[in-house]
């Protein structure tokens, strides 16, 4: 136990007012003080803290591979092939109401960037969906923005991210394609 | 004796500051295969009717510019650059007789075939052993074909050079026409 020199060494009764300018970190629990002539004595204790809102570590990440997009008659398929989700982030937490930004962008050709047949295109939009326990949010790379919601409530669990309802204006230009889901947790 | 001293005991924990916001990316990949197609002919087989007229040579029909025959090709696609091709042999007797093709006659034909609906159209017109003829898309293209016959007319008896106005060898005639389309 830390103790202060301004107090009174033990055994002794000193009637002064005891000025204790003290910020320390001590155990919880009851303190005796040894008293004078009764058999026992007591102190109260009140004890004030303070938790930060924080949230764990969100490092990590994955790649989903969807495989083959294009159905045999060029079109997108309308299910991915590839395995669709991922548990982006296992066991997060944020001890506090926080904000989640989820902004998935389509899948892109890598090789060509332009068609000149409008009956052929070089992107494929989706849904990109996220779950984190009992807390749920949605985007469309067709619309263009992110998501932007907030918890109701801290919030601890796996998150996963899947990717479904693929569609494209026209067949399909061969080639790669890549496309990504970010997520962002900050505390407002 | 009691007594109450009271503590107030302020505990600060020291915790590592939280950084403005976190982020995790997943990243998506997939990918297109090459592929091309060709749709089902309307007609897969093109008679050409009675070749000749009363003078046993090609009817002035035949002989014209104007397609005697055609079919469509429909839904044909690439999504990659490509090259369209038609590979087709004179049409010639199904059973050759037994003797040389005798002077003033043919039994080898040759006409244009005209196949539409790529960036540029091919005109193939074969004589024998010729190489197929070609036409390239450089970008992604779609489009249903059209195969056209006209402009027949009589090669000489190696098949070699065209001779126009020979008697046509009595006879059931035909060939084949092959078109295909892939990767440049």
């Amino acid at each position: 136990m830390i103790r202060p020199s301004s107090l009174p060494a033990f055994g002794t009764i000193q009637e002064k007012p005891v000025k204790t300018p003290l910020i320390c970190a001590l155990a919880l629990g009851a303190a005796a003080i040894a008293g004078g002539s009764s058999a026992q004595d007591s102190a109260a204790l009140q004890t004030v803290s303070e938790v930060t809102a924080r949230c764990s570590a969100l490092t990590g990440g994955a790649t989903l591979d969807l495989g083959e997009l294009a159905d045999i008659d060029g079109f997108t398929k309308t299910v991915f092939d590839g395995p669709d989700s991922s548990t982006a982030v296992p066991g997060y937490w944020c001890n506090a109401p926080a904000e989640v930004t989820l902004a998935a962008t389509p899948l892109l050709n890598q090789d060509v960037s332009t068609v000149a047949d409008p009956g052929f295109t070089t992107r494929i939009d989706y849904l990109a969906s996220l779950a984190w326990r009992d807390f749920s949010a949605v985007n469309d790379t067709a619309d263009g923005n992110p998501t932007i919601q907030e918890t109701a409530e801290a919030n601890i669990g796996d998150i996963v991210v899947t990717v479904s309802d693929p569609r494209a204006s026209g067949r399909l230009v061969a080639g790669p394609y890549e496309g990504a889901v970010t997520i962002t947790i900050r505390l407002p | 004796m009691n007594r109450t001293i009271p503590f107030i005991v302020v505990a600060a924990f020291a915790l590592t500051p939280l950084a403005a916001q976190a982020q995790v990316t997943v990243n998506l990949t997939g990918t297109v295969n090459e592929q091309c197609a060709l749709g089902i002919p309307d007609l897969v087989v093109l008679n050409l009717m009675d070749l000749t007229g009363p003078d046993g040579r090609l009817t002035a029909e035949l002989l014209s510019a104007t397609p005697k025959v055609q079919t469509d090709i429909p839904n044909a696609w690439c999504n990659m650059p490509s090259t369209l091709k038609i590979e087709a042999a004179p049409l010639s007797q199904a059973v050759a007789p037994g003797y040389n093709t005798p002077a003033g006659f043919s039994r080898l034909l040759t006409f244009d075939a005209v196949l539409e609906g790529w960036p540029a159209e091919i005109r193939h017109r074969p004589l024998l052993g010729s190489a197929a003829s070609t036409t390239s898309a450089n970008t992604p293209h779609a489009h249903d074909l059209t195969l056209s016959i006209a402009s027949l007319q009589t090669l000489n008896a190696d098949g070699a050079s065209e001779a126009a106005g020979l008697v046509v060898e009595a006879g059931a005639y035909s060939t084949e026409i092959v078109i295909s389309v892939g990767a440049q």
